[in-house]
């Protein structure tokens, strides 16, 4: 019987191998599982389990922007480095999990503690969780019925979301987002393939800006001034470049390649 | 020999050869290969193969498995029906398939609703059957009498798919979802690719055109394929045979790799295997 | 009678200990607050950076740059979030200015 603990990690090593050469269908995150994130700085360390986050539920009241700038967490997992102290602080998790700011009628609940008592634990393990969540699960089932449904990622159009109301992202807190004006939005723009005869890409900086304000792409994400001077390719994309770096993980995912590649060829 | 030993045999061989072979720079020689194509499935009967018996769910409620055979549906709807749009997973068990999303509409319940196909929603139990297959004979039956209008082919299902599909012999849906247009085939594309190999002789010639006529683009880009060329350090013709790359399909639903030469077409007729 | 003197005398010496610590605690606020407002003014000009001039974009680099000096002495915490933010904005307005310069160029 104690041969079968050895022969199966060794099996699951040779798979594994077999796996890392690429050439097979990656396993695809389940809908409420897409956009999750695991935050594993410091967590372990302080013996607690790392924290996931979910991305589907914060989107639904807040803009990108408000959190990857206003807030200051950065667009690369673990990149942050969010210490407790600085959510007890009051920045990053702890800017809204405070325990007084109130959304929606609910008061958000408080994040990180100096040490662990068997009452705080249950706030804990709200984000440092490990387990397979059913609740979490059947939440996210509970709210995406409600949702424009999508073929990919979440299975939830986001944009329709918002454009029906049926979500209402915050772009602004007070005490920590700078008053801005209203922003001029760039023209949309087509993106010229280099594959002939595949249909070209819209690009929308009116979908983007809404959500993303301009600082968070530009120039970070996509460095060339002049229109054309970014040049990247599928590969590139794929690799988790330009537009890569939300479209896979976040945004809806790469292989809805007619999101993307609308518009018809000319000629 | 029993139906189960004849599952398990090729899957202790398969085992047996992954094991010997990773990890390890060496290549396989090809009496080795010979035997690997002997022990794997597609040199069963023709009625059998992509048949995939859907047992992990079933067993646990009571039920016979449900046999599915890919060659009824292929007629009737390409592969990125199923594996895109209904969210199939492309190997068995990913999707985990439950009777409350049948019921649902979920899954196989898009089409097996009882009005495009049947259904056990009308409170028939002898429907349960259908899938639930107690006794195969009637499919293979089925079989015989569908084959025979179809191009011939050596291996697989002896039935030659891209042929029939290019003559119209079958005229599969593209789409399930009118009101999603297939993205336009891009010109560039029509143009067959060449894929090297050690020898000139038994070069690759691969159309899209084909495999964009049943798949989507994201149906092998970019975790089987990744755009970028490579070299061929890791596509090899043993990583395919494994299941990799080509293989994904090519060995138990899409024609066998038995079948060298549809791809290496200037192979000559003794290969050894 | 005493006793009423002395909770007057109490309440005095409270009401004063309030004012005072209000008081350092209003300084501390203004002084974190007067970075925090020219931080507001700098940055919060990114959704219009598109209009602006190429003088008026080399002026507030020049002003993200001397926030930056006063930024750096904040506690780690506040360093942390605002030099990110701040270096978001400012490289932002480089990135404009830049293809402000350019597109002056060829004509």
């Amino acid at each position: 019987m104690r041969k079968i603990f050895f022969v199966v990690p060794i099996l699951l090593v040779v798979a594994g191998i077999a796996w890392a050469q690429g050439g097979m269908k990656k396993h695809k995150p389940l809908p409420y599982e897409f956009g999750t994130v695991t935050i594993n700085n410091y967590s372990q360390q302080a013996g607690m389990p790392p924290v996931v986050f979910d991305h589907w539920v914060h989107r639904q009241y807040y803009t990108c922007r408000l959190c990857h700038v206003d807030v200051g967490f950065g667009m690369i997992a673990g990149s942050t480095k969010i210490r407790s102290a600085d959510n007890m602080k009051g920045y990053y998790c702890g800017t809204c999990h405070n325990g007084e700011m109130v959304h929606n009628k609910k008061r958000i609940f408080e994040s990180c503690a100096k040490e662990y008592s068997r009452e705080e634990f249950k706030r804990c393990v709200k984000c440092h969780t490990f387990e397979k969540r059913a609740a979490k699960e059947d939440e996210f089932y509970r709210f995406s019925e409600k949702m424009p449904s999508e073929r990919f990622g979440n299975r939830i159009n986001w944009e329709a979301a918002e454009e029906k109301g049926l979500i209402k992202p915050v772009d602004y807190l007070e005490g920590v987002s700078s008053k801005k004006s209203h922003l001029k939005v760039n023209p949309d723009f087509a993106i010229k393939t280099k594959v002939e005869g595949m249909p070209d890409i819209i690009f929308s900086h009116k979908k983007h800006t809404i959500w993303n304000g301009c600082e968070l792409c530009h120039p970070d994400i996509f460095i060339g001034v002049k229109k054309g001077t970014s040049k990247y390719s599928m590969v590139d994309i794929f690799d988790g470049r330009y537009c890569g770096v939300c479209h896979e993980k976040v945004a809806f995912p790469q292989t809805d390649c007619q999101r993307c590649h609308t518009k018809p060829p000319q000629g | 020999m029993t139906v189960r030993s004849s599952v398990i045999l090729p899957l202790v061989g398969l085992a047996v050869l992954l094991w010997s072979g990773s990890g390890h720079g060496e290549t396989n020689d090809r009496e080795e290969l010979g035997k690997v194509l002997h022990v794997m499935p597609p040199n069963g009967p023709f009625w059998k193969y992509g048949n995939v018996v859907m047992r992990r769910k079933s067993k646990k409620a009571g039920m016979t498995p449900v046999v599915f055979p890919h060659w009824i549906h292929r007629t009737k709807y390409t592969c990125r029906v199923c594996h895109l749009e209904l969210e199939f997973g492309m190997r068995s068990g990913d999707t985990g398939v439950t009777r409350a999303q049948y019921l649902a509409g979920k899954y196989c319940g898009v089409c097996h609703d009882g009005k495009i196909a049947f259904s056990v929603l009308d409170g028939d139990p002898s429907k349960c059957e259908k899938c639930h297959m107690k006794d195969t004979r009637a499919l293979e039956e089925r079989f015989e009498k569908f084959a025979e209008k179809l191009p011939a082919a050596s291996f697989g299902n002896g039935i030659d798919w891209a042929k029939a599909l290019r003559d119209g012999q079958i005229a599969p849906f593209n789409s399930i979802r009118a009101e999603r247009s297939v993205m336009q085939f891009p010109d560039k594309l029509k143009v067959p690719l060449k894929l090297g190999t050690t020898s000139p002789r038994s070069d690759v010639t691969f159309s899209h055109e084909d495999h964009f006529a049943e798949l989507d683009c994201s149906s092998c880009h970019p975790d089987i394929f990744k755009i970028k060329r490579e070299g061929t350090e890791f596509f090899s013709m043993k990583n395919n045979i494994y299941g990799n790359y080509c293989g994904a399909c090519h060995m138990r639903v899409a024609f066998p790799m038995n079948d060298c030469r549809r791809c290496h077409a200037k192979m000559s007729g003794s290969s050894g295997y | 009678m005493k006793a009423f003197m002395q909770t007057g005398r109490k309440i005095k010496i409270l009401a004063m200990a309030g004012c005072i610590s209000l008081f350092i605690v209003m300084q501390a606020a203004y002084g974190a607050e007067s970075w925090r407002t020219e931080f507001d003014a700098t940055c919060s000009q990114a959704t219009d950076a598109m209009a602006l001039s190429v003088p008026e974009l080399q002026k507030l680099i020049e002003r993200c740059v001397s926030l930056q000096k006063i930024i750096e002495r904040e506690e780690e915490t506040v360093r942390k979030v605002y030099l990110k933010r701040l270096q978001m904005c400012k490289k932002f307005y480089i990135f404009v200015l830049d293809s402000k310069i350019r597109e002056q160029k060829p004509q």
